[in-house]
């Protein structure tokens, strides 16, 4: 299987008043196309850190990231958007749908900052595969939270990203909802998406393909 | 779903705040078209009105040029006369040069009988027809001492019609009212129309005049014929319509500077008030916008966005600034004019189309400008951040 994700020696520090925070301590890891896996560990451990970093949202201090074989470290700011953009879906323990648009302008909203128009059929298609074709023309105030975090997912995979990553997707939602959501996420997995969960919850993180445990920003178990 | 459209959702979600800021803008806007369309209008209409003199310049005594102003526009007094024989040496002087001469008094009468202050134009009758081609006279020009015409408005006011009569406080004469000017709109409207002759006999002064209206043949000498009567006639002083239009203007301008100082305050109260309305948004979607960075919108993409609602906001302000400026104008006309020392008759604010646009244009730029701010800083806010916040 080929490798979509590599970390060398990632490391991330960062100040916390005088005080210098040692987030990462060395995380070096693969992640196979395709592949669900669950980032597990702690609070304070690092799991967050690391999903921001791979989802370049953030920058390591030391080592490196290789995505699709190309590093991010030589990225510019400009780069790094694109990257996010056309590879890369998010999903947030608070959804972040916005409150003025329905849901059907919510999932697209990432083709509006990808210059792209989006595909009634596309739409339809992805409605679908989150089981919200009968709240499209709904506003998320309209929506219970397991409908808005299918709708934060279907929106993650409105450009076709080679990867998924969620911090904490179940966080806000109760058993029978998270456990919907990690079904979703493996059937995204099956499609050829490879799929990055962060959980606090091991239980959850038992249903990924692979889990990954953390703490005090190394991995201790799962490489 | 577009920029554009986005940005009127998102302005949506905050009615009531983005309506006020929004009507800071519109009246702003209000203000600015109808000011700036006011100075116009006063300018154009002061040109109109002196036009209408039918003189290329005035002789009058020495002394306030303002003065000489408000004779001619107000019909006022001055406290200083001329000989009325000025007139002759000022033919004598100009030679041929001088196609009409025509010598008037203008005073103030006691009008006991309708308790005010009547305003009598002492005049040659004979010049009239050609000093003041456009008057309409119904009835005839009046020939004797006897005889008088009405302006307009006196005449409407005091409901006389051609044939009845009028009288004067302190003259024992009756005069017959032989004419009455049709409506002209300007200061014309509101003299009673003596002999010149007979003027100076009810103001007691047999050998003065007010000022003397000289007519040239040709105005392109006005230079070298003002430049003789100068010279060579003492005590007078020759102000042209020019230099009567430049008084006005400069006894006009100290209301026009207070009333574009009141546009500009308007303005920058406006765009603060844009500009604050902006960085709250921007502050209270701190957390959305990291989340649209998150899912690829660049820093371009946000500032674009920011600035678009602040646009939108502002522009559609501006549409309806200008659109209130142009329908409510008599009414915004009378409250400007209430401020003012002194007005040209005439519609002061008018339909303007370049004005509408660029008052249009104004407030987009100002949008646009407001916006910078807030918008850059909307732009830098950090993604990671802003979802840990």
């Amino acid at each position: 299987m080929q490798a979509s994700i590599t970390t060398l020696n990632l490391k991330k520090d960062y100040k916390r008043g005088t005080e210098t925070v040692h987030a990462l301590s060395g995380i070096s890891c693969s992640l196979m196309k395709g592949e669900f896996t669950a980032i597990a560990g702690q609070s304070g451990s690092g799991k967050t850190t690391l999903l921001h970093i791979l989802g370049c949202l953030d920058r390591a201090t030391s080592g490196a990231v290789y995505l699709d074989g190309v590093s991010l470290k030589d990225m510019d700011d400009k780069s790094l958007d694109r990257v996010r953009r056309e590879k890369i879906g998010f999903v947030f323990q608070q959804f972040y749908l916005l409150p003025g648009l329905t849901v059907a302008e919510n999932i697209t909203l990432p083709l509006l900052f990808n210059g792209k128009k989006h595909d009634e059929s596309a739409l339809d298609g992805l409605l679908k595969s989150v089981g919200l074709s009968h709240r499209r023309t709904h506003l998320p105030r309209e929506l219970s939270g397991g409908e808005m975090q299918r709708v934060a997912i279907a929106r993650a995979l409105v450009n076709n990203p080679e990867f998924i990553m969620a911090d904490e997707p179940t966080a806000n939602l109760d058993s029978t909802n998270s456990l919907k959501i990690f079904d979703l996420l493996q059937s995204l997995s099956e499609r050829g998406i490879t799929v990055i969960v962060v959980t606090h919850n091991p239980k959850l993180a038992e249903r990924a393909q692979r889990q990954i445990f953390l703490k005090d920003g190394m991995i201790v178990d799962g490489i | 779903m577009t920029f554009f459209t986005l940005a009127i959702k998102n302005l949506l979600r905050h009615k009531t705040r983005n309506v006020l800021t929004m009507v800071g803008i519109t009246t702003s806007v209000v203000v600015l078209y109808s000011i700036l369309s006011f100075n116009e209008g006063f300018i154009t209409n002061l040109n109109a009105e002196l036009d209408k003199t039918g003189l290329h310049f005035m002789v009058v005594p020495a002394g306030c040029p303002h003065e000489v102003a408000a004779l001619v526009l107000h019909g006022s007094v001055t406290p200083t006369y001329l000989d009325a024989h000025i007139g002759t040496t000022i033919s004598r002087v100009a030679g041929d040069q001088i196609e009409i001469s025509t010598s008037f008094l203008v005073f103030q009468q006691a009008n006991e009988k309708n308790q005010r202050l009547d305003l009598i134009y002492g005049m040659d009758f004979t010049t009239a027809a050609q000093l003041k081609p456009w008057w309409r006279i119904e009835g005839k020009m009046p020939s004797g001492a006897n005889e008088i015409l009405l302006g307009h408005e006196i005449a409407a006011h005091d409901k006389l019609k051609v044939g009845d009569t009028y009288q004067l406080t302190n003259s024992g004469t009756t005069y017959v009212v032989t004419g009455i000017l049709e409506k002209t709109t300007t200061k014309d409207d509101a003299f009673v129309y003596f002999d010149l002759a007979e003027a100076q006999r009810l103001v007691n002064r047999p050998a003065s005049v007010t000022a003397v209206g000289i007519k040239l043949k040709n105005p392109a000498g006005m230079g070298a014929v003002t430049e003789k009567l100068s010279k060579q006639i003492p005590g007078i002083q020759i102000v042209t319509i020019n230099q009567i239009l430049t008084s006005i203007s400069t006894l006009a301008a100290a209301a026009r500077v207070l009333s574009l100082s009141v546009v500009a305050i308007a303005i920058l109260i406006s765009a603060i008030g844009v500009m604050n309305a902006i960085l709250m948004t921007v502050f209270e979607r701190t957390q959305e916008i990291g989340m649209m960075r998150a899912i690829g919108a660049s820093k371009f993409h946000i500032f674009h966005l920011i600035v678009n609602e602040s646009a939108i906001l502002t522009s559609l302000g501006g549409a309806i600034g200008v659109l209130i400026a142009i329908f409510f104008a008599p009414f915004i006309e009378e409250f400007v004019k209430s401020f003012m020392p002194y007005v040209p008759p005439g519609t002061m604010i008018r339909f303007q189309a370049l004005l509408a646009f660029a008052c249009f244009l104004f407030a987009v730029v100002l949008g646009i400008l407001s916006a910078i701010y807030p918008a850059a800083k909307a732009a830098r806010i950090s993604p990671i951040e802003a979802i840990r916040s």
